[in-house]
């Protein structure tokens, strides 16, 4: 149950970053410190998918039985 | 003795290189995006053009969502549970079906032409990602008819996992668009 637990988290995650980067452009005038706020808000999802959703690890790791 | 060793390990080894084969496609397809990212920042730099910002906000939403739901299809297959599998995948089909519609009411209520330079690579970044979601979703399409007639199991559902992470990295794709295009 594990497993299912990780994509209710992510859920969570990856709609509350979504809320966030959308208050960021909606609120950050400043051209520079909104495009960096974003490019960390950007990874900050795409690497729980890499490594939660996609599995990267099982790469070098090997599948997990 | 190391022929029948071999011969256990085989289908495990088998198992890696199509993972490191899709792994690498991907890296492929990434310059591809990477490359129409850069050409909206040489040609617009870091200043944001006029979208519909609540469209952008749903469908990203919509398409970050889709990637739970494949998830989840994926986690029901590997504990043997096909019919629940079958389910998220139909919600990640209609997920994909949603935002493909989004992005083309978008197209049709687009403010600029293709003939500004915005307009150029807005319509050729969304253009070419919508066409990986739709593939991606004929591809979930047609492992969802195999798991109908039987199909995978929590032993044997590689193509259902690469499928998976095909809708995975076309979701990732978005990621980094959304903010290029909506926010930036």
């Amino acid at each position: 149950m594990g497993s299912y637990r990780i994509g209710w988290i992510m859920a969570v995650w990856l709609l509350v970053l979504i809320a966030v980067d959308f208050s960021i452009a909606q609120w950050v005038d400043h051209k520079q410190l909104r495009f960096s706020l974003l490019t960390i808000g950007t990874f900050a999802e795409a690497v729980p998918i890499a490594y939660y959703f996609m599995h990267i690890s099982r790469v070098w790791r090997g599948e997990v039985h | 003795m190391a022929a029948a060793t071999h011969a256990a390990h085989a289908p495990h080894d088998t198992l890696r290189i199509k993972r490191a084969g899709l792994w690498l496609f991907f890296f492929s397809e990434t310059i591809l995006f990477g490359l129409l990212m850069s050409a909206r920042f040489f040609l617009e730099g870091i200043e944001r053009e006029h979208l519909d910002q609540a469209l952008g906000v749903g469908i990203t939403s919509i398409l970050v969502t889709s990637s739970v739901t494949a998830y989840m299809a994926e986690t029901a297959i590997e504990h043997d549970r096909r019919g629940e599998a079958m389910w998220w995948l139909l919600g990640t089909i209609a997920l994909g079906f949603v935002f493909a519609f989004g992005v083309g009411y978008e197209w049709a209520t687009a403010e600029f032409s293709r003939h500004e330079a915005f307009g150029t690579v807005f319509f050729t970044m969304t253009g070419v990602h919508a066409g990986h979601v739709l593939s991606g979703v004929g591809l979930l399409a047609l492992v969802a008819i195999q798991l109908g007639r039987g199909r995978f199991s929590s032993k044997e559902h590689w193509p259902i996992s690469g499928t998976i992470m095909y809708w995975h990295f076309v979701d990732i794709v978005w990621i980094f668009f959304y903010p290029t295009l909506y926010l930036v």
